[in-house]
């Protein structure tokens, strides 16, 4: 029975789930008791056998975990007493990580709501259908060909129509214009999306004829309908037509566009209905569907362009291109958020650094008592978990702390984020979030407690023990020397970020948008039909209305456009050459009033601005230098002529009679589309946009529109007023919210790396103290000993900031969506984060080093 | 020892393997299969520990004073020297005496409700 | 007897609070008040049990099937309709058979060891 038998070995491996501790405390006997017992139970038999092994395994399994338990319990006693006895240190540990832990949460908050948490099922096998040429422009789909879809494309579970719909809502107070969506009536199964409140349409609620039903928004069900459950069977007037509420969906669903402030929902039929007895061409519709299991898209578009219509536009190279749901709702987003999560993990490396580097020391302090546990018999393994608990409870407290400081900053962090991030309302710490936190905890506790555990098992118990504390090990040395290196390179490459982004805010703040926003006022108007039915009435009532308010007191110049740069919401039109049977140009087609350039303060470059002679139907059209570039490259555009497709129908002839210099557009592009302004009294459009030049704010001059409005009708909703200038600090909100986060990042990031360079530095001088006291006994100069410590100093800064310049080499490109006219690697923001760090970096080792030359060599050396 | 000062009755109630191994090493010093197979011949069976069961109780009981280990060891023909044998401490012995009598309460309440009598009987 | 033995014996050994719950309302229906006072005086005042523990046990008592709520009540005039009384089920009466069967079996194996309990 000597020597190891193959059941021996098994039972030698079922004892290592115990601790340490406890196999060695047990183990010998355990395995001579299993030798008996196998022995004996061989001679009952291979039951007996098969029982045996049942019960031991069982056995173990039960009894480990809770010896492990024992083990963890007593450990952590133990982290906390050490706590209590180095309160300073301690709370410098902890408020480190929970820097560095609440960062990362309150991050990750903000990615969990925006790009992790879809209100829809399964939305990996959503996708938007979308028909495009080769240059990437869009042809319309048609009603029809979502039907044949459906019925001959198996690839697809289902697919769904969608378009948007804006009625005026009467009878409840003022007149409001609503954003409603309509929706296939299968769209909401679709998505999987059910209502908090009744139901969704039903299939016969979307075709012809149907009663007109409207599923209403959660925030508009608790905003306007005071949130009353009772409201199912109440009945809105849209458009002057009675709708029937039958739903009201839960708070998280915001259709699939991910719009904000959804008023509801309607039947796509219905939508589409409406749109054609209005007399509008009701052609397009947006496609959305659910791919099958397992279906590539590229087998789904394949068969999709095989189901084509004759009806739906056949022309060269248009084919069908599925993109991911979710793609279209947050690529934009996407990068950009993982990007500052990624600045903020480089805060949490920054933040282990640190307190691994405190620890170290700490290991040090504490290697008399670690070498008398292993002279006791303390195996590595031991040494290295008791203290990985002690570094668990330090990060668990830091979370904890970091929970805090992740739920205060939330609320800035919000109101910093452009409004233009989708799913902003529904950023909350929820239980993924304090996983997330958790797990961050965890992770950090085995980052930073890693190195000092490792290092302290090493430790030569002999010569701990011989209190030769005198000199420090050169390899603890490296270790926080590499540290402190790399908290440096992380700070550089995080300063270099964050002046990126500051550089593009700031380039963009004053940039000249291209025109004058301030002191002007905007209000939106939208004409509804079917009370004004064509260009006839829609220009009496803006003639009217421009009539009247230039009376009024405060307003000092007024001019209308269907579109105010940066505000979004535009008029297009195709335009091609005279003659031509060819290529249009899609552009954007500002309708404006004639004095609309003086007063917008938009210079016209070439040729002339519009007069009061231009008006009705003398053509004069104004095209924006990018237009210009475009259409006649190196060539004079003035007195050109355009055929003229407005998206509202209408054919005609313009002539070019001015350039003016480019707008910036609503996009974060600096560089403008092909723009050209057309005025009213030409192509007249029902959506007007009223600016007013008035010394007065938004709130005193609302009435004054909304009652002028009202006084040629009263039943028109007029939209908010706000200040142009509003609008222009709105389109740069992203960058402001980027800047403005990686340099708190940075600045977290700058204060921890000066912190660690002064612990390690002054932690030097205080090991050192005795051998300073001899060399200044002996006739060292001050000015040498501040030397040494400073070169110490300067090369790990040195060295860091160079480490630091190529990893921010490496990582801004991870910024470029968002950089306007700066390269990621734009040399003097480069040279300024590295000069910010080397300052940093010396003067916190000056300040550090400076102690040494004050020790007193006598007292020094008493000690 | 100190454990002479302390309270039985805070230790209990005992587990029933704990009890068990109490009751094993009633009869004399004895090393851990000799203590699993005491309890196994006790119960009919019915309780057999495994070693793992077993030497988690047996830490438990050394912590709180229960048990030692014995120094007397048996002739050298018949030692296997990773062994090592336990005591029941009198600390221990008033312990399962507590736990016994607690046992004994608890029957003594259930005759009380007559619930033994067998169903029809009532 | 109509139970699965594996059943019963999967109860055991049951936890004192739910072993002297279960004595208390063999006899005759208690409400939960009645329950601790009955306790405290078959165990001569050594177990008092708090209301928190009572019916923390009582809920797991009875999805475990031991006990149930009754409905009939008593007279009205000592009535409190705020009480709810409890009885012991077949299955409870089975549970504490096994229970007392193992703790005398226990006690018989004590007494064998010489750990001879003073009052007996």
């Amino acid at each position: 029975m000597r020597g190891r038998s193959r059941a021996d070995r098994v039972f030698r491996l079922l004892l290592r789930l115990f601790p340490s501790e406890f196999r060695g405390d047990f183990g010998d006997e355990m395995s001579a008791d299993f030798g008996d017992e196998r022995a004996d139970a061989r001679t009952a038999g291979r039951l007996a056998i098969v029982r045996l092994w049942w019960r031991t395994i069982a056995g173990s399994l039960k009894t480990a975990p809770r010896e492990h338990l024992a083990v963890l319990v007593r450990d952590a006693a133990y982290g906390l007493r050490l706590m209590r006895k180095y309160p300073l240190p301690t709370a410098a540990a902890i408020l480190t990580i929970a820097l560095g832990v609440g960062a990362n949460t309150a991050m990750f908050t903000v990615v969990n709501a925006v790009l992790l948490q879809l209100p829809f099922e399964d939305p990996a096998r959503l996708v938007s259908v979308l028909r495009q040429d080769a240059q990437g422009r869009s042809a319309a789909i048609p009603l029809t060909q979502l039907r044949t879809w459906n019925e001959r494309v198996d690839a697809v579970e289902s697919l769904a129509g969608y378009t948007m719909s804006s009625p005026v809502w009467t009878g409840a107070g003022a007149p409001d214009r609503l954003r409603l969506e309509c929706f296939s009536a299968n769209m909401f199964s679709m998505l999987g999306a059910s209502p908090a409140i009744g139901r969704t349409f039903a299939a016969r609620e979307d075709s012809p004829g149907a009663p007109p039903v409207v599923v209403v928004s959660h925030s508009f069900w608790s905003d306007r309908l005071g949130g009353d459950p009772a409201s199912i069977g109440r009945v809105l007037t849209l458009d002057g037509v009675p709708v029937t509420v039958i739903g009201v969906m839960s708070k998280e669903f915001d259709g699939p566009r991910a719009l904000r402030r959804l008023d509801g929902w309607i039947p796509l039929t219905s939508c589409l209905e409406s749109i054609r007895s209005q007399g509008r061409t009701a052609g397009t519709i947006n496609v959305y569907g659910r791919l099958k299991r397992d279906i590539s898209p590229r087998v789904a578009e394949e068969q999709m362009d095989g189901a084509v219509d004759q009806a739906t536009s056949r022309r060269d190279g248009i084919r069908v291109r599925l993109v991911p749901l979710t793609e279209q709702i947050y690529g934009d987003v996407k990068k950009p958020l993982l990007a500052l999560l990624g600045a903020a993990g480089f805060v949490l490396l920054i933040a282990c650094a640190n307190v691994a580097s405190l620890l170290l020391g700490r290991v040090d302090a504490r290697r008399k008592e670690l070498a008398v546990r292993a002279a006791l018999g303390c195996s590595r393994a031991r040494v290295v978990r008791q203290l990985l608990t002690e570094s668990m409870v330090f990060a668990l407290c830091g979370g904890a702390a970091g929970l805090l400081i992740a739920n205060w900053s939330l609320g800035a962090l919000v109101s910093l984020m452009p409004g233009g991030i989708r799913r902003i309302d529904h950023i909350a710490l929820d239980g993924y979030v304090l996983a997330a936190c958790l797990a961050l905890s965890t992770g950090t506790a085995l980052l930073f407690g890693l190195l000092p555990a490792l290092y302290a098992s090493r430790l030569d118990p002999g010569a701990a023990l011989k209190e030769s504390a005198l000199l420090t090990t050169p390899s603890r040395r490296r270790i926080r020397g590499a540290l402190i290196i790399s908290e440096v390179a992380l700070s550089v490459a995080l300063v270099a970020g964050a002046g990126l982004m500051m550089k593009t805010f700031l380039h963009l703040r004053p940039a000249n948008p291209g025109f004058e926003p301030d002191g002007k006022l905007m209000a939106t108007i939208s004409l509804p039909r079917p009370q004004y039915a064509d260009g006839l009435s829609w220009n009496a009532f803006l003639g009217n209305l421009l009539q009247r308010l230039r009376h009024r007191a405060g307003v000092e110049a007024i001019v209308a456009t269907s579109y105010v740069p940066l505000s979004g919401f535009i008029t297009g039109a195709e335009v091609h050459h005279v003659g031509s049977d060819g290529s249009t140009l899609s552009v954007w087609s500002p309708r404006v009033t004639p004095d609309y350039f003086s007063e917008m303060g938009i210079p016209v470059l070439r040729g002339r601005t519009f007069t009061l002679r231009d008006d009705a139907g003398a053509g004069a059209a104004i095209v924006n230098e990018t237009m210009a570039r475009r259409m006649w490259p190196g060539q004079d555009p003035l007195g050109r002529q355009l055929v003229f497709k407005s998206d509202l129908g209408r054919v005609s002839t313009k002539t070019i009679v001015g350039v003016s210099r480019d707008v910036r557009d609503s996009g974060s592009r600096l560089t403008a589309r092909p723009e050209m302004y057309v005025l009213f009294a030409d192509d007249p459009v029902p959506v007007i946009r009223i600016v007013v030049k008035t010394p007065f704010s938004a709130e005193q001059m609302a009435p004054v529109i909304r009652q002028e409005a009202a006084a040629i009708d009263p039943r028109l909703p007029v939209g908010d007023v706000e200040p142009v200038a509003e609008i222009v600090a709105r389109s740069v909100a992203t960058w402001r919210f980027a800047a403005s986060l990686l340099a708190a990042f940075a600045g977290i990031a700058a204060t921890l790396a000066a912190v660690g360079l002064f612990a390690v530095v002054g932690g030097s001088v205080t090991e050192r103290t005795p051998e300073i006291g001899v060399r200044i006994a002996l006739g060292a100069g001050r000015g040498t000993v501040l030397r040494f410590f400073l070169a110490r100093g300067a090369i790990l800064t040195v060295v860091g900031v160079t480490c630091g310049l190529a990893l921010g080499a490496l990582t801004t490109r991870f910024l470029t969506a968002w950089l306007v006219d700066a390269s990621p690697l734009d040399r003097p923001t480069f040279a300024a984060a590295a000069a910010m760090m080397a300052t940093v970096g010396l003067s916190s080792t000056y300040l550090a080093a400076r102690r040494a030359t004050r020790i007193d060599p006598l007292s020094a050396l008493r000690s | 020892m100190s454990a002479s000062r302390r309270v039985p009755s805070e230790l209990l109630p005992l587990t029933p393997a704990m009890f068990h191994v109490l009751v094993a090493l009633a009869d004399g010093d004895q090393h851990g299969y000799a203590i699993i197979k005491a309890v196994a011949r006790h119960t009919d069976d019915r309780v057999v520990l495994s070693t793992g069961t077993l030497y988690g109780i047996i830490k438990r009981l050394l912590a709180e004073g229960l048990i030692v280990e014995s120094r007397r060891r048996p002739a050298a023909s018949l030692d296997d020297e990773r062994r090592r044998y336990y005591r029941l401490t009198d600390f221990g012995r008033r312990v399962a005496i507590a736990e016994a009598e607690r046992l004994e309460d608890m029957i003594a309440v259930v005759r009380a409700t007559r619930l033994l009598d067998e169903p029809g009987t009532a | 007897m109509g139970f699965d033995n594996a059943d019963v014996e999967a109860l055991l050994p049951l936890p004192p609070a739910t072993f002297h719950i279960l004595m208390a309302v063999a006899g005759e229906d208690r409400h939960g008040y009645a329950i601790i006072q009955a306790i405290s005086v078959r165990t001569d005042g050594a177990l008092r049990m708090s209301a928190g523990t009572l019916y923390r046990s009582i809920q797991r008592m009875i999805e475990q099937d031991l006990i149930v709520e009754v409905h009939e009540r008593p007279a009205p005039e000592l009535d409190d309709e705020r009480r709810r009384y409890y009885r012991i089920t077949k299955f409870g009466e089975a549970v504490a058979r096994a229970e007392t069967r193992r703790l005398q079996g226990l006690v018989r194996l004590a007494r064998a060891s010489g750990f001879v309990p003073k009052n007996v």
